[in-house]
């Protein structure tokens, strides 16, 4: 295990150097430079300033320097200093992403939750009207805007019903709350985003499981179990479930850039204080460090996530070991 | 072909999308006003005879706004998603017909591209060159072609070992022909498929760039924009809000039944 571990750890250096390339690139593209957005705005900064800034900036060398200087500071996970407030980059994001982890892990234990049984369902009853309701249901998630969704519920149930706060994370007299009033009113607060989240991921996993689950019980050792005289639900819970499940661990994986890229909307609409805010503000400010900050470790979490999953995947099922090494 | 006809699903799905079509391409027919005729008289009227999806704030009419706006939005799916799976054959068909480092650059690439969250990249790229409809449509097209890229790649490895291959091999075939001729017209059922699947998205994808303000620019109306448009006045006009929102969901719904319908018929061994 140890020596995949370690095998799969090497792999992943070619994609690192591609996550940083692609960021800092990316925002090279883009004509004009980074300092034009603090002084061709403002008539007051002269020639001499805006060759400090560039200076200070390190924007009158080449790219090709530019960048390796970039990375020399990544490495140390330096990402330099926000254009708007001067404050370090690493710190901006780092209290911005625990609540988009919160949300994002909230809403992938309620997906699974939801969405895993409702593929089994599917799957058992193939065919059947329940098969055709449940298939409408997710694939509606899966197809709406969800921030159309979000304005209608927000609608109904902040304003027209009052039940919920409209937006932000706390409420105005957090302060004073004691632990468990704090946790509600968090709680309270995240309901809807991660309810619309998790209703946009469920045709992923359902889907999958109904496939999974479908191609396993035409399976001879399904049939061996049924022909044991074992119970239907046994068949289906024990024998059939546990070997659908494994490859929901690489969906999982996979799922991380699209969880990642929704709190783009979602904090916007809910004005939570997360990542997705915090990248959508600085794209529009053009705060370049940030904005590559943040790209690279929204890369970065993700290659995290699929190797995690990688490793649990293999973990869970022996032959994936067995087989990497043998290929070699 | 008679098991999708018997698939009603898919049909309706179908049906709408050629509907939707139709109205696209036929806008200034089927628009029952002009979608930027402004009408200080009836502002935020709800649905009724004369307009049946309402007006808004500026007294537009919202059926025919919504009519030249899927012109625009499907124009952006349409186009995105075509480069996409250009880009995405290209890319699987080179590294799977030559294998050993090319492919081996290409697939990193691959890989590296599906680490960023493609919206993260999207905004970037948008918010710089500027919200036009065309950087749009290439930012999309460039951001989504990975999936087929690899499902080409799996096909041409395995295609590319059969006997038909190496005979137009051995007859002296060049590369090229047999790239274009044998490998990519043999492993286009799956990319469909994809592209089909696609197009929903990308049309979910410019909805979301008008929500943050950097998708199609007003006046030119598109489903987002229209949708975004009424935000502002949910609370007493909530038609501005809904049709549209409804609009995009049903399309997107249709292309996503018909993606699903296509891949029974294209892997039978998943029947469903």
């Amino acid at each position: 295990m140890l020596k995949y571990i370690i095998k799969r750890m090497f792999g992943l250096i070619p994609t690192l150097i591609g996550i940083t390339l692609i960021s800092f690139f990316v925002i090279h593209l883009a004509p004009g430079k980074p300092t034009d957005i603090q002084t061709s705005l403002n008539p007051k900064v002269s020639y001499e300033a805006r060759l400090r800034l560039e200076k200070l900036y390190g924007l009158n060398k080449p790219v090709h320097v530019q960048y390796l200087e970039w990375i020399e500071r990544f490495i140390k996970l330096d990402f330099g200093r926000s254009y708007l407030d001067d404050r370090k980059v690493f710190e901006k994001i780092a209290e911005r992403i625990p609540i988009t982890l919160l949300i994002n892990f909230s809403a992938i234990i309620l997906t699974l939750a939801i969405g895993i049984p409702l593929g089994v369902i599917s799957a058992v009853k193939r065919r059947t009207l329940t098969d055709k309701f449940t298939t409408i249901f997710v694939f509606i998630g899966f197809s709406a805007p969800e921030f159309w969704i979000a304005l209608l519920l927000m609608n109904l149930f902040c304003i027209i019903l009052g039940w919920l706060p409209v937006s932000g994370i706390t409420s105005l007299d957090f302060e004073n709350l004691n632990t468990l009033a704090k946790i509600l009113d968090i709680a309270k607060h995240l309901i809807l985003p991660v309810a619309i989240s998790a209703f946009g991921g469920l045709a992923i996993i359902s889907r999958y499981m109904r496939a999974e689950m479908i191609g396993i019980i035409g399976q001879d050792y399904i049939r061996t179990a049924r022909a044991k005289g074992l119970k239907e639900n046994t068949v289906i819970y024990k024998h059939a479930l546990k070997n659908a499940l494994l490859p929901i661990i690489t969906m999982l994986g996979l799922s991380v850039p699209g969880l990642i890229g929704g709190s783009v909307i979602f904090e916007s609409i809910f004005a939570i204080p997360g990542m997705g805010r915090l990248f959508f503000e600085s794209v529009m400010a053009r705060d370049y460090p940030v904005i590559m900050g943040v790209l690279s470790i929204g890369a970065l979490l993700t290659l995290l996530g699929n190797f995690l999953a990688d490793l649990a995947y293999s973990y869970a099922d022996p032959r994936i070991r067995l087989f990497a090494g043998r290929q070699e | 072909m008679q098991e999708f006809v018997k698939n009603k699903m898919a049909v309706a799905a179908s049906l709408f999308i050629l509907l939707i079509l139709i109205a696209a391409i036929l806008a200034p027919v089927a628009a029952t006003c002009d979608p930027s005729a402004t009408d200080s008289r009836s502002v935020l009227t709800p649905p009724s005879k004369e307009h049946i999806l309402g007006t808004d704030r500026l007294g537009r009419d919202i059926f025919s706004r919504t009519v030249y706006g899927a012109r625009i939005s499907l124009f952006i799916g349409f186009i995105a998603i075509g480069m996409a799976v250009l880009i995405g054959i290209f890319i699987g068909a080179m590294a799977g017909y030559y294998g050993g480092s090319i492919d081996t650059i290409l697939m990193r690439f691959v890989d590296t591209m599906l680490c960023f969250p493609t919206i993260f990249l999207i905004l970037a790229v948008i918010s710089l060159l500027g919200p036009s409809i065309f950087n749009i449509m290439i930012v999309i097209g460039a951001t989504n072609w990975m999936g087929i890229a690899r499902l080409v790649r799996a096909q041409v490895l395995t295609l590319k070992e059969r006997d038909f291959v190496a005979a137009s091999k051995v007859m002296g075939a060049k590369d090229s022909w047999i790239i274009l001729r044998h490998l990519i017209p043999n492993a286009i059922g799956p990319v469909l498929v994809s592209a089909t699947l696609g197009i929903g998205g990308a049309i979910l994808v410019e909805s979301a760039l008008s929500f943050l303000g950097i998708g199609v620019q007003p006046p030119t109306p598109s489903w987002g924009n229209i949708l975004m448009d009424g935000r502002s006045t949910l609370g007493v006009a909530w038609w501005l809000t809904v049709f549209p929102g409804l609009f995009i969901l049903f399309t997107v719904l249709s292309y996503n039944i018909l993606g699903e319908a296509l891949r029974d018929i294209a892997e039978p061994r998943l029947k469903r």
